[in-house]
């Protein structure tokens, strides 16, 4: 029985835009236990990106709760890593010290130096590691940009479109990379995407919302065993499903639309 | 265009003569009408007689002195005005409450000619050191004042919201995120700060001064020595330009090093 690390209840989201309230999530519940791999996928605007926001605590929340194990959170918490969209490194800091950067204070100087090795050569750029990002490529940035997050040790590590902004080849090939990663480390991820093939090639589970109000619609287990091929007649049967799903048709006309 | 290093000679040769065709031009119809009398050659010297003055000046020492003693009024002024404006500007740059308490004052001062504050300083100050250095320190101010503020205000927002999630502390905040992406605009605010120290040196010493590179140019007028007072002015030009292509090479070194893409 693995124990729960993450639990929305009736979470609820208001924005105000120009004096009217919005409401971006409503009546949102999700546990996201150990070892769990959570996508969320859905159509822009139905609250994907906030809910993580909000998990991140850098929104806060107009009604509800969201706890981290078992501890309600109200500013952003040490157990929880962040992969943005962009890598978000700093410019004028080599790859070491943009990994050094966000490791908490406490932790000593052989530990530091241990985890920043470490992480570089999981994702390969032994060979960079005094470079500045201005002098690798996107993949390569990004690749960064994820060891950075696991360099801090989070029980919790939130993904948000961390490959949106790649070509096709990198993207396949840093999906691999987090995979591999969840396996290894026995991590828990929650991943925001709209690349419904990315979602089932990685998840546990699919979560699929729906918009105004940013509602969850579906929870969809993936049982399909490791290495998934996207191109077999289960994966497809899945996206089948996902698609369907998020466009409101049974799975009979869904052929038509794609 | 072409970068420079991608030219052939033969192209660099001819970027150079294009660029010095006019000034030639010009010094040759100023040497000869000068000469031939066709000016007066008291309200206007010869180039050739000019550039003889400037070295029979170095010879004499005059311009050393002259020189030593503006640069030192340069060097204090500057500092005292560019060690304010960055304090100041990051003070009120990641203060709101203290920029608005004084945005007010700096918008009613900053506008002010330096020129029209000279006469109200030597009033309050009294016509010495205190003054030239007050000068120097008020209109170098401005520039890296402004671009100090400018600078920590378009710090990345996306980085500081990287800071918050992994609660880095506003200490660590400011001098590892804040800082290097203000550090470009701080420079070019140093630069331009320096371009109005040299002018307002100049400025402060021909109205309130008895020595430096100004006061030789207000005394060369009083005398009616008119190639001093053009050699003068040619040697300040010259000063002038050259830190300011010193400091746009190191404000170049800096944007390289702090600026790309997050």
């Amino acid at each position: 029985m693995s124990s729960k690390i993450l639990e929305l209840s009736n979470v609820r989201k208001e924005f105000t835009v120009k004096n009217e309230t919005v409401t971006a999530l409503d009546g949102v519940d999700l546990e996201v236990n150990e070892g769990d791999f959570i996508s969320i996928v859905g159509e822009s605007g139905c609250g994907k990106s906030t809910l993580l926001r909000l998990v991140m605590s850098l929104e806060q929340l107009t009604s509800g709760s969201i706890r981290l194990e078992g501890e309600e959170i109200k500013e952003p918490s040490e157990k929880i890593g962040v992969i943005f969209q962009e890598p978000r490194l700093f410019p004028w800091k080599s790859v070491e010290k943009n990994i050094d950067f966000v490791i908490p204070k406490s932790i000593d100087k052989e530990e530091r130096k241990r985890r920043i090795a470490e992480n570089i050569s999981l994702v390969g750029l032994e060979n960079f590691k005094k470079a500045v990002p201005s002098q690798l490529s996107g993949g390569m940035q990004q690749r960064v940009g994820i060891v950075r997050a696991l360099a801090t040790k989070p029980d919790l590590l939130l993904l948000d479109e961390p490959f949106g902004a790649l070509d096709a080849f990198t993207k396949m090939t840093l999906q691999s990379e987090i995979h591999k990663i969840w396996e290894e480390q026995k991590s828990t991820m929650i991943l925001v995407t709209h690349d419904i093939d990315e979602a089932i090639f990685l998840s546990t589970h699919v979560v699929i919302m729906s918009p105004h109000p940013g509602k969850i619609k579906e929870i969809f287990p993936i049982k399909l065993k490791h290495p998934r091929e996207r191109s077999s007649y289960e994966f497809l049967e899945c996206r089948k499903h996902i698609m369907s799903s998020l466009l409101d048709k049974d799975d009979s006309t869904v052929e038509y639309v794609i | 265009m072409k970068k420079n290093k991608d030219k052939s000679f033969a192209e660099r040769l001819k970027d150079i003569l294009i660029a010095i065709i006019l000034p030639a031009i010009i010094l040759i119809v100023w040497q000869y009408a000068s000469k031939t009398g066709i000016v007066n050659p008291n309200a206007l010297p010869a180039p050739s007689d000019i550039f003889l003055n400037i070295f029979t000046l170095i010879e004499k020492g005059q311009l050393q002195i002259g020189l030593k003693i503006s640069f030192w009024r340069v060097a204090l002024g500057f500092s005292i005005g560019v060690g304010l404006g960055v304090a100041l500007g990051f003070v009120m740059g990641l203060l709101k409450p203290i920029e608005k308490l004084l945005s007010s004052i700096i918008s009613v001062l900053r506008p002010m000619p330096l020129m029209a504050l000279i006469p109200v300083f030597i009033v309050t100050l009294g016509i010495g050191e205190t003054t030239n250095i007050a000068v120097i320190a008020i209109g170098t101010l401005w520039p890296t004042l402004l671009n100090t503020i400018t600078g920590i205000h378009s710090t990345n927002p996306k980085l500081l919201e990287l800071a918050r999630v992994y609660r880095i502390s506003r200490i660590k905040t400011i001098f590892g995120i804040v800082l290097p992406s203000a550090t470009t605009s701080i420079i070019t605010g140093v630069r331009l700060s320096a371009g109005v120290a040299w002018s307002s040196v100049v400025a402060a010493e021909m109205i309130g001064a008895s020595s430096g590179i100004g006061y030789m140019i207000m005394y060369a007028r009083e005398v009616a020595r008119s190639t001093d007072l053009f050699s003068c002015v040619i040697i300040i030009g010259v000063i002038g330009l050259i830190i300011e292509k010193l400091l746009l090479a190191l404000q170049n070194i800096f944007s390289r090093k702090f600026n790309g893409v997050v």
